[in-house]
């Protein structure tokens, strides 16, 4: 449940990051001639304050919302084995779709940090 | 100016991009220059809140080179042509290093660390210490040799270290995503038919890349929304 608010909240943050680029050019999007650098100062931290609230309260709202799902739900049907594989799968494939971001190049790297993560777990 | 470059992206938007926090950062260089002339003071702000972009951490550089551009008397002209010619670069550098290398190696410390056990909290921890170790830095760093070079930065950038050390952090980047993954794969309550599973979307993740996380996302929700749904009947 953790995930899927997660999840969510992290796209509604990027919805709302562009809507809010979007408001600033109102405040700060064409260059000013004859400003007082209290007038500056204006225009570049009203768009920082109502940024601020932006986050506050989307992050209160996810905690909130969360909160109300853990206890609004009853889990004691839930199929933990097969959402269980299926999120292991998806968090693996995630994992190891980076070795892309870091190049090919450095798969001996990976296959050597793989054999440690089965030698920890086996210890563990 | 070292704590204004913290807010330089406070007021991005698509026009100026971050122009109006270039300027920002500026007004204590720009006040000492311009001291006893409000009008100066005011057209140099005018013409620093025009259109710049760069990587927010290394705009600390741009504002110290042209903080000591300003102190010297450069020509408007030639600091607007500075600026012009500094943005494209720093900006590149700024993403290969910190965007696509050391950022996600150090969510893959924390997370790594999580995943072998430790608490949530120390994952976290360790990401910001380390991600925030080299944020830190570049600022720093950035406003002192931006200062010190002013229109000899562009000599000092091609001498940095940061290709270098993006190579050293997708090395331990890729041996961490290894790591990270196996302990997924093979971590607590699992089965031997699930580490087969796992090692296959391993493999179809390496093949696709960043391409497959849309798709292990969609999987992730779909997983959690037909656990709830099935949990309720």
């Amino acid at each position: 449940m953790t995930v899927l608010v997660a999840l969510a909240l992290e796209w509604v943050g990027g919805r709302s990051v562009e809507g809010m680029r979007k408001l600033n050019v109102r405040f700060s999007g064409a260059p000013a001639q004859g400003l007082t650098p209290a007038a500056l100062a204006g225009r570049h931290l009203a768009p920082v304050a109502i940024d601020f609230a932006r986050g506050a309260g989307l992050t209160l709202a996810a905690v909130l919302l969360l909160g109300w799902l853990l206890r609004a739900i009853d889990f004691s049907g839930f199929p933990s084995v097969a959402v269980g594989t299926l999120l292991r799968v998806s968090v693996v494939a995630g994992l190891a779709s980076a070795l892309r971001l870091f190049g090919r190049a450095h798969y001996p790297l990976f296959i050597a940090g793989a054999a440690a993560g089965v030698v920890v777990a086996w210890l563990a | 100016m070292l704590l204004r470059s913290f807010a330089v992206q406070g007021s991005w938007n698509y026009q100026t991009l971050i122009g109006t926090g270039l300027a920002f950062i500026l007004v204590p260089a720009l006040k000492n220059v311009h001291a006893g002339d409000p009008e100066g003071l005011r057209r140099a702000l005018g013409r620093h809140t025009e259109l710049f972009n760069s990587h927010p951490y290394l705009a600390s550089v741009a504002a110290g080179a042209i903080a000591r551009l300003e102190a010297d008397g450069t020509p408007p002209e030639m600091v607007a042509r500075f600026k012009a010619a500094v943005r494209g670069s720093l900006g590149t550098l700024g993403d290969r290093l910190v965007w696509l290398m050391w950022r996600p190696m150090s969510v893959l410390l924390g997370v790594s660390l999580v995943l072998a056990g430790a608490a949530w909290w120390v994952g976290a921890l360790a990401f910001l210490v380390v991600f925030n170790a080299l944020h830190l830095w570049m600022r720093v760093w950035g406003l002192r040799i931006g200062l010190r070079d002013g229109l000899q930065i562009g000599r000092t950038l091609k001498g940095v270290p940061f290709p270098r050390m993006g190579d050293r952090a997708a090395q331990a980047g890729a041996l961490l995503a290894g790591f990270a993954a196996a302990l997924a794969a093979t971590g607590r309550g699992s089965r031997p038919w699930e580490w087969g599973v796992a090692a296959a979307a391993a493999l179809l993740g390496i093949a696709l890349g960043p391409r497959v996380r849309p798709a292990a996302a969609a999987a992730m929700v779909l997983a959690l929304v037909a656990g709830l749904v099935l949990a309720r009947t």
